[in-house]
């Protein structure tokens, strides 16, 4: 997936639950449907509870990417 | 007011009335299957505390509730006061304990069966002496709703926890990777064509990937509950050992009945189950129960 296709970034690494959500819940209410943010996110609990709550949110997790680093880049579309 | 000298004060703990270290004081035991009480209840029971107690109550570990500090002279009169309200009175010594469970699929997101109603059935069905069966000692039994096994029931004499098989429709993936990220026990990797790949030995049933996964490729083939027996606490605990995986409910209750049946029959007077299942061999329950 080229960067082309982003249409925002959030990076969220060393933001703890649930703040981490509720950043990404406020980022993607700003976005209009069909647009693209990436979200960066720490392994271990972020990357296990932020995309399951964007799941219930009903939008759509495109890509899970490993960054060097320990961290996560998902793409998620807005609904 | 001394303690007459008749009481048996055996008889008096299998009514859930244990002796205090005070003299003629005691702590009336509730009983309160899966920790689940209604706000009238409690209040019932705050006000019962401060009537004929000294208005402390103390938590179970077992999710129950004492009464503290009643005396002796005013037990009957609180028992009645209480039962008249609903509220039922607890069990000590050997006997089938109060069942315990966390609240469950009705309400908690990770929950993958209904533990608390399952328990609940199971406390009426054999709290106390069931079917007259007189036990050899205490006998706990508890429904976890998921694999993270709150209630703990590898500790229980009989524990349960909620399971979940995953099954992948690959036309519905969409290669996002999400679930190989979100597996805790590495059995999810992502393989050709962007499809993950599901270790069956290394994955432990807990449905993870099904909730994570953004397209619902992964979907539940079955749920059931994992079976646990011979756990304990206590001066030497010892964790419960698999009975079976993916045991439907109404086969649960089936299994506890078997298994306090062996008990019976095997189980020597003052020895927990796991004892008994040390003695008599895993495989030799498995044979009878199963």
């Amino acid at each position: 997936m080229s960067a082309e296709e982003i249409d925002d970034v959030l990076d969220l690494r060393g933001v703890s639950c649930p703040i981490n959500f509720v950043k990404t819940k406020l980022k993607l209410d700003e976005m209009d449907a069909g647009q693209r943010l990436e979200v960066w996110l720490d392994e271990g609990d972020p990357i296990a509870n932020v995309p399951r709550s964007v799941k219930e949110e009903g939008h759509m997790i495109l890509k899970v990417n490993k960054a060097d680093g320990d961290y996560y880049k998902i793409v998620i579309r807005k609904s | 007011m001394s303690l007459p000298k008749s009481i048996d004060l055996a008889a008096m703990k299998t009514g859930g009335f244990i002796k205090e270290k005070e003299k003629d004081l005691f702590a009336i035991r509730l009983r309160v299957p899966v920790g689940r009480l209604s706000a009238d209840h409690l209040c019932k029971i705050g006000e019962t505390a401060k009537k004929y107690g000294s208005g402390k109550l103390h938590l179970t570990v077992r999710q129950g509730v004492e009464i503290q500090d009643v005396p002796f002279a005013r037990l009957q009169e609180a028992r009645d006061e209480l039962e008249a309200a609903g509220i039922r009175i607890g069990a000590c010594g050997p006997r089938f304990r109060v069942v315990t469970a966390c609240p469950g699929a009705g309400v908690c997101p990770n929950g993958l069966v209904p533990s608390a109603e399952l328990g609940l059935e199971a406390d009426e069905r054999f709290y106390g002496q069931p079917e007259g069966l007189e036990l050899p000692h205490k006998f706990k039994v508890t429904f976890a709703g998921c694999t993270s096994c709150c209630p703990k029931p590898q500790e229980n004499d009989i524990g349960f926890h909620g399971q979940v098989e995953p099954e992948l429709f690959e036309d519905e993936c969409n290669g996002c990777g999400i679930c190989e990220v979100t597996c805790k026990e590495g059995a999810i990797v992502m393989g050709e064509n962007d499809l993950p790949v599901r270790d069956g030995a290394k994955c432990i049933f807990c449905g993870d990937c099904i909730k994570s996964c953004p397209t619902d490729a992964w979907k539940t083939k079955r749920t059931g509950l994992a079976a646990y027996a011979g756990g304990r606490w206590g001066r030497h605990p010892e964790m419960g050992r698999k009975l079976a995986d993916f045991v439907a409910p109404d086969e649960a209750m089936e299994m506890i009945a078997g298994v306090l049946k062996f008990y019976k029959e095997e189980g020597k007077r003052g020895e927990r189950l796991g004892v008994t299942i040390n003695r008599v061999g895993l495989d030799e329950v498995k044979r009878r129960v199963l």
